[in-house]
């Protein structure tokens, strides 16, 4: 992916360019905000990650306005040591697609970057999602493996849902707590855990082969082998 | 510093005097308002009695004179002189030429010169002097004639009320320059007392107050209200220094062990595996003190209320259920119980707040839960409408909190012993707490027999009253 | 401090309210000039009352009071008291035209 970084702490910067290049992706930088404008206007990537605080004139909120009313719709995801709530949903009003408070993992920013570069790439409305024999029909909820009809809860199904459309790449307890919950904290124990495992009880357990991967320090991954 | 104040406290800048002049100004007004109705009611009155007793006498004589000429007139006055019981009236008539004609005045009077017009003239009576009342009147034919009245016992009545008034308004000026002092000087000292508080807090003791004088009047009223502040304050004070202390504390244990870890790897890692691992364990050090920091800033924020300003209509049927559906499959895990109670399942509490915030308070209820119980119980999440409030229950079976430990369960890091080796940093509760103020709620912790009982009490949105009858006197307005 | 301005202040009030109050309907007052002497209480004009007093008896006879009033009137004037004789008088001739009301 082609990715653009607007951040002016050096150290940070460096340490995430270096993170997204490893990951394989194209990353571009600008440590002020009117550089940043300037590339994000001029050049097309697949994400912006963006820090809300930037010197020279033009903030990160600024710098997204500006972007969106020049019609352009790059997915952007804010970082920012502004952790508040109201600071989250100021720059989620302002065209922002996702937030990430600092400090921050590095697996949380690519997992949610990759999300977001990935997202709106999909041809028209979907209506089956495949990964190796899983099969999952949006249109009558049903569920099938290896041709077998696989019994789900509501909750279940949308887990399984979200870990699919994000297929071969990490996905954050975060990410599933916000994108399957629509929560917006995490709880201390381990919630998310124990329902991707017993998901895991239904899809992978009868089977040979898993789908679902746990990926140490990051979350999970579902990915079909060889793929 | 006293100089200073006592300048700010000068003649004119002074509330003191301002009130005490307004005092003086109103006591005086009305004490000349009175001396002025004194006065017109009694030798004001006289005056006017003899003023218009002369003019009756004065018509009537004008008329003797136009009935039956001079010689009727002379006659009228003669006996009226003769009949004059209380020796007062004076008459004169005179010719063009001023000679006297009848009456009982040696002369016309120089002073009386114009007619018409009332003058105040001496006469001489029986060798005494007195003052008359007296007024001259045109007749036909070039005479005249001059009517009085003996005024003399009205002078020295007026003499008397004058005397008397003058010294009341005397004993008025003293009473009002002794009020006006005496209002200054209790004005002055309810505010000394006030502002010598204000000095010592300025000056750094906080433990002063505004002394009462137990009168429970205004100033002990007002008194009150800033002890009250004062007490508020001091209390934040502590609040705020007792977290600074908390998080001094709390912070330094994490932050020394991610630093003895990263040290110890340094010296004494042996290869890359080990360093790797010291590394790591010191970044989820690092990750629980930013949990800290993070959690210590919501409860922060959330107790500015800020949040206020998002609050929308939050349903709690729905809200509970995905808790309930979230946290079950963890309950089970540890060998636990999560049962959902709706008393009434018909109807849906509704309140006005902060729905991710009341999922995140909710949360922490039923992380503690999960955390403290032993496997094998019953964890009950509960709703039911109390009065105007909303109740939800967490309720479990584990150690509970001893009840004299209960109130501090709130405070930030408060930890009870027996929950050192579970995970938690004790903000939990004070998150909570911090949500139910600001929903104009409360946290109760209640003994479950055995066990803790957590109850979040929430003001209910009140669900929305049925149409009232119109009133009659907005009947035409509808019908318009 | 605050005293002496608002005491002067007080005292300026009561001056002035005195000086009104003692020259109230003396304005116009005429000193100055011999004061006029009153001509109805003089030993002269105590006998031309005796004659009235005398002159307005009734045909039918007087009332003993007003005669005995008369008769007082009288002694007094010759005796040096004008101003009672002349009191008198004028009550007995009140009693003579008015019998009614004394
Ligand atoms: N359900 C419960 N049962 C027993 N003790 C509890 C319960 N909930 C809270 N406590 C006590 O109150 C303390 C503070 O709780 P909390 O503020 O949630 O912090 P934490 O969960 O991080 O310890 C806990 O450490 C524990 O001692
Ligand atoms: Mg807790």
């Amino acid at each position: 992916m082609r990715l653009l970084l607007v951040e002016d702490d050096k150290d940070v910067a460096g340490f995430v360019l270096k993170g997204l290049r490893e990951a394989g992706h194209v990353a571009e930088h600008a440590d002020n905000g009117r550089d940043g404008l300037f590339l994000a206007a001029s050049e097309p990537f697949d994400a912006i990650i963006l820090d809300r605080m930037l010197p020279g004139g033009i903030d990160g909120l600024r710098l997204l306005e500006t972007l969106r009313a020049q019609d352009n719709h790059t997915p952007v995801l804010f970082l920012s040591a502004l952790g508040q709530v109201d600071d989250r949903v100021k720059g989620l009003k302002a065209g922002g697609d996702d937030y990430l408070t600092k400090p921050f993992a590095f697996s949380e920013l690519l997992a949610r970057v990759e999300a977001l570069g990935r997202r709106g790439k999909g041809e028209g409305p979907l209506t089956r999602l495949v990964v190796g024999d899983l099969e999952l029909d949006l249109l009558s909820r049903a569920v099938k493996r290896a041709g077998q009809k696989i019994d789900l809860q509501p909750r279940e199904f949308r887990l399984l849902e979200y870990l699919m459309r994000h297929a071969g790449q990490v996905v954050t307890r975060t990410m599933l707590l916000e994108g399957v919950w629509d929560y917006h904290f995490d709880p201390q124990t381990n919630v998310i855990d124990v329902h991707v495992s017993r998901l895991r009880q239904k899809i992978d357990k009868p089977y040979p082969t898993g789908l679902i991967h746990t990926v140490r320090n990051a979350g999970y991954m579902l990915r079909a082998e060889g793929s | 510093m006293a100089r200073a104040g006592r300048r700010r406290f000068g003649f004119g800048r002074s509330v003191g005097v301002r009130f005490a002049a307004v005092y003086a100004l109103v006591f005086g007004l009305s004490s000349a308002g009175l001396a002025t109705f004194l006065w017109w009611d009694t030798v004001g009155l006289l005056q006017r009695q003899v003023e218009s007793a002369i003019n009756v006498d004065a018509r009537s004589l004008a008329a003797r004179f136009q009935a039956g000429g001079l010689p009727l007139l002379i006659a009228t006055i003669n006996r009226r002189i003769a009949l004059n019981v209380d020796d007062s009236a004076i008459y004169l008539v005179v010719d063009p030429s001023y000679q006297p004609v009848a009456g009982n005045l040696r002369g016309w009077p120089k002073v009386v010169a114009r007619l018409g017009v009332w003058y105040q003239v001496p006469v001489k009576r029986a060798q005494i002097v007195s003052l008359a009342e007296m007024r001259g009147y045109q007749l036909p034919l070039g005479f005249r004639l001059l009517i009085g009245r003996d005024v003399e016992a009205r002078a020295r009545l007026r003499a008397l009320v004058a005397g008397g008034l003058l010294w009341a308004v005397l004993v008025m000026v003293v009473l009002g320059i002794a009020g006006a002092l005496a209002i200054r000087g209790l004005l002055q000292r309810a505010l000394a007392n006030v502002s010598r508080t204000a000095n010592a807090i300025a000056g750094g003791d906080l433990s002063h107050r505004v002394a009462l004088s137990g009168r429970g009047d205004e100033f002990d009223l007002l008194a009150e209200t800033i002890n009250d502040m004062l007490d508020r304050m001091s209390r934040l004070m502590d609040g705020v220094r007792q977290v600074s202390n908390a998080i001094a504390h709390d912070l330094r244990t994490p932050i020394t062990r991610a630093r003895a870890r990263l040290e110890d790897a340094l010296s004494h890692a042996e290869g890359d595996a080990a360093l790797r691992a010291a590394i790591e364990r010191a970044t989820e050090d690092l990750d629980a003190i930013n949990a800290i920091f993070q959690a210590l800033l919501r409860i922060s924020e959330i107790e500015a209320g800020a949040r206020r300003a998002a609050f929308a209509a939050v349903e709690l049927r729905p809200l509970l259920a995905d808790l309930h559906e979230l946290f079950t499959a963890a309950a089970e895990e540890r060998g636990l119980a999560l049962d959902l109670l709706q008393e009434d399942p018909a109807e849906a509490p509704t309140l006005l707040g902060d729905r991710e915030l009341l999922q995140q308070a909710l949360a922490n209820l039923l992380d503690n839960a999960l955390k403290f119980s032993p496997p094998g119980g019953r964890i009950t999440l509960s709703v039911r409408r109390q009065g105007t409030m909303v109740e939800i229950t967490v309720a479990d079976q584990g150690p509970g909190i001893p009840p004299a430990e209960r109130f501090r369960a709130t405070e930030r890091f408060y930890r009870a012993e027996s929950a050192r080796h579970t995970p938690g940093s004790g903000l939990g509760l004070s998150l909570v707490q911090a949500v139910a103020q600001l929903h104009g709620g409360s946290l109760r912790l209640e003994d479950n027999e055995p066990g803790l009982a957590a109850t979040l009490a929430l003001p209910a949105r009140e669900p929305r009253p049925a149409p009232p009858a119109p009133l009659p006197a907005a009947l035409p307005a509808s019908a318009a | 401090m605050t005293r002496v301005p608002l005491a002067l202040a007080m005292l300026a009030a009561t001056l002035a309210f005195a000086a009104a109050a003692g020259s109230v309907g003396r304005a116009a007052g005429g000193g100055g000039a011999d004061p006029l002497a009153v001509t109805s209480d003089t030993t002269h004009y105590c006998h031309s009352l005796a004659a009235k007093v005398v002159a307005a008896r009734p045909p039918g006879g007087a009332t003993t009071a007003a005669d005995a009033l008369a008769a007082a009137g009288r002694r007094l004037c010759r005796q040096g008291d004008v101003l009672g004789g002349i009191l008198r008088l004028r009550h007995a001739l009140l009693l003579e035209l008015h019998p009614a009301d004394p």
